[in-house]
Formats: structure tokens, sequence, C-alpha cells
């Protein structure tokens, strides 16, 4: 993967590149990008664009970001700041919900949304875990359904340096901290969205309850669902090639 | 040199091997630890050392603000320094302090802070302080806003208590159209922080 910095209206964004063919640009989840198994699996088909979202690892958020709002607005300025055509926008968990979010206010760059355990909706039931409230080891393994890959991940997290860490904390902490990982009025809103949209959640999510998909389903028209049996909150790296796959039928079939 | 009796209030009942069941004992700690009828004994002792150390001649008696906590049985420190307003004579009485990003109405630390003032007779020392990270899950108040929240709130109250009102203050966190405060301190300029 190739790493590149975009200006956007003065704010610089650092993104991975990765693949040739239709753009795809995916906002990640909670702790910053990464050439998961979904991204790698999407590069084969795709020009995948993986950005930083502001506050998240090593990008600094703008003093005028302080919401999810201003983080949508802010993903349809990068799509116009990419240029040329419509691209396909993605996203995990809080990126999920800041596509679902930048959806709501103009679908006109987007030819196809997928929301993997998408953020942003006032959960029926509580979540089992509040991802502020735990330790590192704790959290990571609150991620996943699969504890293997949960050694691994903490294995892997340990070489990184910590700033990173505590940026992708405070930069979740800044646009989702209340109501956690979500937003009071997104569900009224989704209704807006009128491109070809997917769905995805781990049935083990601990993270956004699984039900939570109901509500997606409900207010986007024609959506298409795709349950994770035996799949955690880490949708990216517990079942990102088979997502993948599912992703990019979806899109074959909705042209 | 001068003394000052601070206390923590703390909810000495606590039953320890309970309380090892829990992560924490601050923020998560179930509520059904806490024994009303031993609180009510509690408030009033501690209540009654606080005014002993006037009576002692300590220089000054000090509270403080902590949220869900058996660490201290002191949300609003402003009701504790309210009775001793009242109870104790001579001894400066000092909030340390209040914690300013947790409120979402910081003119409203400036009115009860003026009051203190009046009902005190001049003595209180006032303290402002961002407040431990467990306050910001216990009051829903997001910590990356913290610094930018109490700068601002400790600017507002200082305007409100020495700025003729009323006055406009527009903030990137507070924003009010009237800032007019009665009663204004009886400490000039304003109450020490």
């Amino acid at each position: 993967m190739q790493e590149t910095v975009l200006d956007v209206r003065g704010t610089n964004v650092r993104m991975l590149t990765a693949g040739t063919g239709p753009r795809l640009l995916f906002l990640h989840g909670i702790d910053g990008p990464s050439a998961d198994p979904l991204l790698e699996a999407l590069a084969q088909r795709f020009t995948v664009i993986a950005p930083e979202i502001p506050g998240f690892t090593r990008s600094l958020i703008p003093d005028w970001m302080m919401s999810v709002s201003d983080a949508a607005f802010f993903t349809l300025d990068l799509i116009t700041a990419l240029g040329a055509s419509k691209l396909h926008l993605a996203g995990h968990s809080i990126g999920g919900w800041i596509a679902a979010e930048a959806a709501i206010r103009s679908t006109t760059a987007l030819a196809s949304l997928s929301l993997l355990a998408p953020a942003g909706v006032m959960p029926r039931q509580a979540p089992a875990v509040d991802v502020f409230l735990m330790s590192g080891e704790e959290g990571v393994r609150a991620l996943f359904h699969d504890q293997a890959l949960a050694d691994e991940e903490i294995a892997a997290r340990a070489q990184l340096p910590l700033d990173i860490t505590l940026q992708n904390r405070a930069g979740l902490a800044r646009l989702a901290w209340t109501p956690r990982m979500a937003s009071v009025t997104l569900a009224y809103w989704l209704h807006r969205i009128d491109v070809p949209t997917f769905i995805a959640w781990g049935e083990a999510d601990k993270i956004l309850p699984f039900s939570n998909h109901e509500i997606f389903m409900r207010e986007i028209k024609g959506a298409q669902f795709k349950a994770l049996p035996h799949c955690g909150h880490a949708i990216p790296r517990e079942r990102g090639a088979e997502v993948a796959r599912d992703m990019t039928a979806f899109i074959d079939g909705a042209k | 040199m001068q003394v000052y009796f601070f206390h923590l209030m703390p909810y000495g009942d606590l039953d320890i091997a309970e309380s090892d069941k829990h992560n924490s004992a601050w923020v998560t700690i179930p509520n059904t630890c806490f024994d009303p009828s031993k609180g009510m004994k509690l408030y009033d002792r501690y209540i009654g050392e606080l005014e002993l150390a006037d009576q002692l001649g300590f220089d000054g008696v000090c509270v403080n603000e902590h949220h869900q906590t058996a660490y201290g049985l002191m949300p609003a420190p402003n009701l504790i320094a309210a009775a001793l307003a009242r109870s104790t004579k001579q001894a400066k009485i000092c909030i340390l302090g209040r914690a300013l990003p947790l409120v979402s109405n910081p003119v409203m630390i400036a009115e009860e802070f003026a009051m203190l003032d009046h009902m005190s007779g001049g003595r209180i020392i006032t303290g402002f302080v961002r407040g431990i990270g467990s306050e910001y899950f216990s009051n829903s108040v997001n910590p990356t806003f913290s610094h930018e929240r109490f700068y601002e709130a400790h600017e507002l109250i200082l305007k409100a208590w020495t700025d003729p009102g009323p006055f406009s203050y527009q903030g990137k966190h507070y924003q009010f159209d009237y800032v007019n405060l009665w009663p204004r301190p009886v400490q000039t300029p304003h109450p020490p922080v």
C-alpha cells in the first residue's frame, strides 16, 4: 500500500492507497487505518483509498471539527478534493457512522455505500462493553470473537508507538463520547440515502449491538444485509476477505 | 504560615470485600454498596469535624468535588460550603475546587460562589479544576474538550464577577447573551481563586 497526503481545504489527510479499478473510499474503524485483510482483498478489484479520519493515528483534528456532522461534511469535501467521477463509499464502525452521515447529506458523488458494523444509531439494548472503559488488552479482546486473532492483535499493538494508540482513543472520544458512539437523530435521516447500500454486522459484536442493523435496514430502502456468525466488531480482521467478496458482488450486482 | 483543614468525606463504611468484587471504587461501583442510614451519620460527623476545625482555630476549612465514588461524598461541594457558611465563624471556606468543564452553565458556578461569598461574610476562597478522568464518565462530558472548556469557563466566571452586567459572552463552548450576576460577590475585585 502506498501512502500519500492530500490537502483538503487546508487540512492534510494521510491516505493509504492500493489496487486498481473503480475508486472505493474506506473510512476506518475505532483504531485507525491499517492494511488489514479487508483492504487487501478490496484492492484486488478497486482502487482503495483509506484516509486517516482527522484526529486518528497521525492526523491532527482541526479546531473546528467538533462532531461527526463536521467529519461527514469534511468527507464530502475530501471526495471533492479527490476529484473526478463518483466513487464507492465504505466505512467500519466510527467510519461507517461518518459515511452514513455523509450520505444523508449528499449522495451526489456516491456510487454505493457499504456500512460494516456502523456506529451512529441509539441502541435499543446497551452494548456489552464501553470502549472507553477498558484497558488496552481488555479492549482488544472485546473487539474479537476469535480470541486467537485478539492474541495476534495484542502482540501487533505492543509494537505500535504509544502516541498512536492514544491519538486513536482521543480521536474517537472527540467524535463519539456522548451519546456513546451514536447520534440521537441519524436514524431519522437515514431514509435520505438513495444509493445501493450494503450492511454487514458481526453477530457477536460487543461494541455495537448486532440488533442495531435492524434500524439501518428499516430506514435505508433496498439495503442488502449480511449477518456474520461467530464474528465480533473487528470485521475487517475477522472476516475481511469474505466481506470483501460480498461487497464486490453487491456492487457488481447493483450496476 | 497558615493551617487549613481539608476534608474529602470518604464513604468510610465501604465493605472492602464487596468493593473488591468490582473493577473500581469509581463510576461503576454499584450504589447498593452505599447505605443511606450510615451516610446520614457520616455527613453529620464530617460537617461536625469541619465546624470543629473552625472552633479550634484552623485558618480555613476545605471541601472538594468528586462524583459517583466511595472516595468522597461531595459531588456538590457548594452545598457543604453553604452549611459551613452559617455554622463556622472565622475560618476561610475553601472550595478546592469546582470542576469547570463538567458543567454546561459556568455562570451558575459564578452565581453560587457569589451567594456563598455573601452568606459567609466574604470568607470564601475558590478553586477551579478540570476534574480527573472518571468525572468525564460520570458527567457524560467529552474529555477531549476539557482544556478548552476549562479556560473558557474560567474566563467567563471571572468576567461575570468583575465586569458590569449585563454583557454578552460568545465562546466556542459557552454562549450567553445575558451575563448579569445578582448578587455580585462581596470580596473585591472577586473572591480569591
